[in-house]
């Protein structure tokens, strides 16, 4: 395994009046290539574990352990987890400073001593895997662009790195559909080309059908759940008692399963339609079970 | 009635026919008691048009009127930013007040009313946003929907005969915007509303649905008959409700298997569930 987590707790201004006990022993473990959906409502927990990842919070209990070097490791060790497990915060444009889209985008290989036709090399190639054209952007102020392409300015800032873990905190917030799909399109592509694993914070149910493979629920800190995308959207209970809102189209699948056709969760329109098609015209069964 | 006849806007100094969130010849009304949803992607101008609303912009040409009032006229202008409400996106900036209650009476002390007004319209305008049990709290100790829903209440202590929100749910959680959407439902018997988003779910709900893209209004109509252009919506950088792309996908293999486009997962269910 590529990460693992071990039973890590964690409270924020413990032995205070105000502790906040954010993650209660939590255990997970990623492999190198898997695309993984950490889901739970807001306040859940999830973003304090990702920033366990790389070594910005050290778990106060378990242990974190990046590619075999536990995170709890000083300097070049703990720099080396930093650049294989790029972290991308919610709204990440908002912490852009640079002039230029280039000086952004080259900001964490140059601090890793990366200069010359190297670092030319590497923005070009962070820019254009999340869709940006190098010679059109690289001496814009990123301010100027939209909302979408400075999202992506973000990513590729960190991208640049070459980390082999990219952790993305909400990263289609506030997006319009066409910035998403893209957004969401490319990552698809940095995985299918360059094995990179995907840990995706998010509560976009939409996002992480498209996205994911596997998916980890937090409760109150805790994993309550961890298994195929497939299998957390099967059940309605579930999903709601967690505080995830089914999309519309898995909504339709549940009423169609609460009339007798047994639809399985779509992740797609197409694949709600094909469901309909196969499960429930061609058969014309009556609807005889009530809701 | 909020009239907009033939507005145009542009930021700098002279109209650039590709300018960015510029508008271009934009004329709606929208009626008390009327819940209309403005979609349009990033840079279409819709946030530049919610700005009209209230006087915040004006125009450049062509007129906005509120109740048969110009925004241009600067001595209605007061009386016009009471009858609209504005709501932004970031909850965070515009909560101004160290408790809830002092914060939705910042409107109506600055009207003149006398104390006891204020107090009741603070309760009123509380109680109607559900968060009355909240009145004595810090504003930053709320959750995102909580916070839009004490702004919301902070324009409705001003009476206000329409609201404007600007993707006021954007960066709410999913319950968040659950909350704020059946908010919009309950108030919208009362006053005129208009969402704009670029979340096409939110659609579904409204009387009525306009489509905003390089300035200019695309599509208008109810729901059902702005979705029926399929994915030609994506020529306007949105995309279809997932309920609505599905039934058009089998409407294509079975034309006779509804007789209206259903927009709600139980409406595409009862259909199917009739056709057979």
């Amino acid at each position: 395994m590529f990460i693992l987590v071990e039973n890590v707790s964690f409270t924020y201004l413990a032995n205070t009046p105000f502790a906040v006990q954010a993650l209660r022993g939590v255990s997970l473990t990623i492999s190198r290539g898997e695309s993984v959906a950490i889901l739970g409502r807001t306040g859940c927990g999830k973003s304090t574990l990702v920033q366990h990842l790389n070594g910005l919070l050290m778990p106060q209990e378990g242990r974190v352990v990046v590619d075999g070097v536990d995170t709890r490791v000083r300097g070049a060790a703990l720099k080396g987890i930093r650049q294989k497990v790029g972290l991308v915060f919610q709204y990440p444009e908002d912490q852009m400073f640079e002039e230029t889209v280039f000086r952004e985008v080259a900001f964490a290989p140059r601090n890793m001593g990366v200069e010359g036709e190297e670092l030319e090399a590497r923005v070009r190639w962070a820019m254009e895997a999340v869709g940006l054209n190098y010679e059109a952007l690289k001496d814009k102020s990123p301010f100027e662009l939209s909302g979408g392409q400075m999202r992506r300015v973000a990513i590729a800032s960190i991208l640049s790195m070459k980390p082999e873990v990219l952790v993305l905190d909400e990263p289609t917030a506030g997006l319009d559909p066409q910035g998403r799909t893209a957004l969401l399109e490319r990552l698809q592509d940095l995985r299918r080309q360059w094995g990179l694993t995907v840990v995706l914070v998010s509560h976009n149910v939409e996002d992480v059908a498209r996205i994911a493979e596997r998916v980890v629920v937090l409760e109150q800190g805790r994993v309550v759940f961890d298994g195929p995308v497939r299998e957390f959207f099967a059940c309605e209970h579930r999903m709601r008692q967690y505080g995830i809102i089914p999309s519309p189209l898995l909504q339709a699948a549940f009423l169609l399963r609460a009339r007798g056709f047994e639809v399985d969760p779509p992740l797609t329109p197409l694949e709600l339609y094909r469901e309909i098609e196969e499960k429930v015209l061609a058969r014309r069964k009556p609807c005889s079970v009530k809701v | 009635m909020m009239c907009f006849e033939d507005v145009h806007f542009w930021y700098g100094e002279k109209e650039d026919p590709r300018a960015v969130a510029a508008l271009r010849g934009v004329s709606f009304v929208l009626r008390e008691g009327e819940f209309v949803v403005l979609l349009g992607r990033n840079g279409s101008g819709k946030s530049t048009l919610a700005k009209h609303c209230n006087g915040l912009l004006v125009p450049r040409k062509g007129r906005v009127c509120v109740d048969g009032m110009d925004t241009r006229d600067e001595s209605v202008l007061w009386e016009i930013r009471r009858r609209v409400g504005l709501v932004f996106q970031n909850p965070d900036n515009q909560l101004i007040a160290t408790t809830v209650e002092e914060d939705v009476a910042f409107g109506p002390e600055n009207l003149g009313l006398p104390p006891s007004e204020i107090r009741k319209r603070v309760d009123e305008a509380l109680a109607r946003v559900g968060m009355s049990e909240y009145r004595k709290r810090e504003p930053h100790t709320l959750s995102g929907g909580q916070k839009q829903r004490v702004a919301i209440a902070g324009v409705l202590a001003m009476h206000p005969k329409y609201l404007v929100l600007d993707e006021a749910t954007a960066m709410l959680d999913p319950e968040g915007r659950e909350e704020l959407l059946q908010l919009l439902r309950e108030l919208r018997k009362d006053v005129g509303i208009l969402h704009i988003t670029h979340n096409v779910e939110e659609a579904l709900l409204a009387d009525r649905v306009m489509v905003i893209d390089n300035g200019e209004i695309v599509a208008e109509g109810s729901p059902r008959e702005v979705f029926l252009v399929g994915k030609d919506i994506e020529k306007w950088g949105l995309e279809l409700p997932q309920i609505v792309e599905v039934a058009l996908l089998l409407w294509k293999d079975y034309p006779d298997l509804f007789s209206v486009l259903p927009l709600s997962p139980d409406e595409l269910v009862d259909a199917l569930c009739s056709y057979s």
